[in-house]
């Protein structure tokens, strides 16, 4: 009777440990406060679904992290049918203009606009790295990769910030 | 300067965007709500030593080295002496997890129907307040603390919720009521808990009065809908049975709360006394109120002014008790006497 409570306690402290970093990593995903809420509460509900069915996690907060990423997936997948009809009317825009950027790309909120604009399976890898600080490893548990394969994305996703920036700095150094 | 320094230079950037304290709170009260809706199976919990022992392989730390305690703590449970002594303890301290883990599921055997286990889980609620205002008092209340009796509270408040969720399905107004007990219990100490906040007890008493404060919210709501539901669809048979009940437990309530109010009377303060007395005088008035529509057969009109009585007289008791103990000023809320109009019930506490 006495693992009860400890189960409970702990799963508690998970939620305070992990929770700020687990809504920053959807938030950076969905770009939606309210849905990254949801998603954050979704993935805790879930693990303890897990948790209380008797199943053993080793890793909790990469196991909460892989909860809130396949709700993410499993939503993208759900929405992706009508976002092409939107697209196939509309037309696509990227949502940041990268040409209107012209200068201090080494600003903190300009790198934080370049990282949103990435494609999602750069941004991911990005974020867990270098804004959590997660290893390799807990990212390969968190997306189900290999390492090898995250370590690829990380490098893809650092080249193509590079590209982007060098792109920009001679379009400025063009107009000036 | 590459790319992978900026990033991480600017990470801060990125962090800003965070959960508020209040998000993060409610999302919190929303899971622990879900746990105990969805408990740990019992083959998991009580699969014997095999599965308890399973836990010592734990990868977690904080795990392993909890399971380690608990194993030692049972052992020595069997003594009679340690049990007694993790009866004293507080939020922190070595034997608490004996007390809220062992004794208390012991003594929760001691309750058979849902309302029974309902009221013990509503009393156990308010035994880890009372823990949290000890341990405020002597300067213990530290983050560690606040967090194991945070989680004490809202396991005891989850089971409370379970059983009256139980007793609704056969007699709504009987889980209303109970609802109601527990928003006494939790008014009360919100008050004395904001007496402390106010003597600087540090801001861990304060972030927990918070908690207090929506759990207590989102109970009131789920009260007065129930009772709204019951009024509207009317069944008079059942609304006057709940209203003679109803006044029993006013009265005796009403006749508690004045022998404690009597005996504490040398530890209060002055203010605290005039007040509490001021606040019997209210809830007598409207509990006489509440019995005078009974007579008249205007039973939802008595009920929720008995409820009242009940509740007010409650919290004198709760409120005296812990001034007493714990040798605070406490400035309470004063009780408007019901105002006699039949059309509208308008009772409300002003701060």
């Amino acid at each position: 009777m006495a693992d009860r409570t400890i189960i409970e306690t702990e799963f508690i402290k998970a939620y305070d440990d992990y929770s700020d970093a687990i809504f920053r990593y959807c938030y950076y995903r969905v770009f939606d406060r309210e849905r990254a809420k949801d998603i954050v509460q979704e993935a805790y509900c879930r693990t303890w679904k897990y948790v209380s069915a008797g199943k053993k996690i080793d890793n909790m907060r990469a196991f909460i992290y892989r909860t809130a990423n396949n709700i993410i997936i499993d939503e993208s997948r759900k929405k992706k049918s009508s976002s092409l009809d939107q697209i196939m009317e509309k037309g696509f825009t990227p949502s940041v203009d990268i040409r209107e950027k012209t200068e201090n790309y080494f600003f903190g909120k300009e790198i934080l606009q370049l990282v949103k604009s990435l494609e999602e399976k750069y941004r991911e890898v990005i974020i867990l790295k270098y804004v959590e600080d997660l290893s390799t490893k807990e990212i390969s548990l968190i997306l189900n990769e290999t390492e090898n394969n995250i370590y690829v994305r990380l490098n893809r996703g650092l080249q193509k910030i590079k590209k982007i920036v060098g792109s920009q700095e001679s379009l400025s150094n063009q107009e000036s | 300067m590459s790319i992978e320094k900026d990033l991480k230079q600017y990470k801060e950037q990125f962090k800003k965007e965070a959960l508020t304290s209040d998000e993060k709170r409610a999302i919190r009260l929303n899971i622990i709500s879900y746990m105990h809706k969805n408990p740990l199976e019992d083959a998991h919990v009580y699969s014997g030593m095999g599965g308890f022992l399973g836990l010592f392989s734990s990868k977690t730390p904080l795990l392993k080295y909890a399971s380690v305690l608990v194993l030692v703590v049972a052992i020595l449970g069997s003594s009679f002496g340690v049990s007694y002594a993790a009866h004293k303890s507080l939020p922190g301290e070595f034997l608490y997890p004996v007390k809220t883990s062992i004794n208390e599921k012991v003594l929760s055997w001691t309750a058979q129907s849902p309302k029974e286990k309902a009221d013990f889980y509503i009393k156990l609620a308010q035994t880890r307040l009372q823990e949290v205002e000890k341990a405020a008092t002597k300067g213990k209340l530290h983050a560690k603390a606040k967090t194991q009796a945070e989680n004490s509270f809202t396991v005891a408040v989850g089971n409370a919720e379970n059983y009256m969720g139980v007793v609704g399905k056969e007699n709504a107004l009987a889980r209303a009521q109970l609802q109601g007990s527990l928003e006494s219990v939790l008014n009360a100490h919100e008050v004395v808990l904001d007496a402390l906040a106010a003597k600087n007890s540090g801001p861990e008493v304060a972030e927990f009065t918070e908690t207090i404060r929506a759990k207590k919210k989102l109970i009131s709501q789920e009260r007065r809908k129930i009772q709204a539901e019951l009024f509207a669809k009317g069944d008079m048979n059942s609304l006057k049975i709940n209203a003679e009940s109803q006044l029993k437990e006013a009265k005796k309530a009403l006749e508690k709360a004045n022998i404690v109010l009597k005996n504490k009377k040398p530890s209060l303060s002055a203010g605290t006394y005039i007040t509490a007395q001021e606040n019997m005088g209210a809830a007598a008035n409207i509990v006489s109120q509440g019995e005078g529509h009974l007579e008249d057969a205007k039973y939802s009109q008595a009920l929720e002014l008995l409820q009242k009585g009940k509740q007010t007289a409650d919290e004198v008791d709760m409120n005296v008790t812990s001034a007493a103990q714990l040798q605070l000023d406490m400035q309470l809320p004063k009780v408007q006497s019901y105002t006699n109009s039949e059309t509208e019930i308008n009772i409300d506490t002003i701060k």
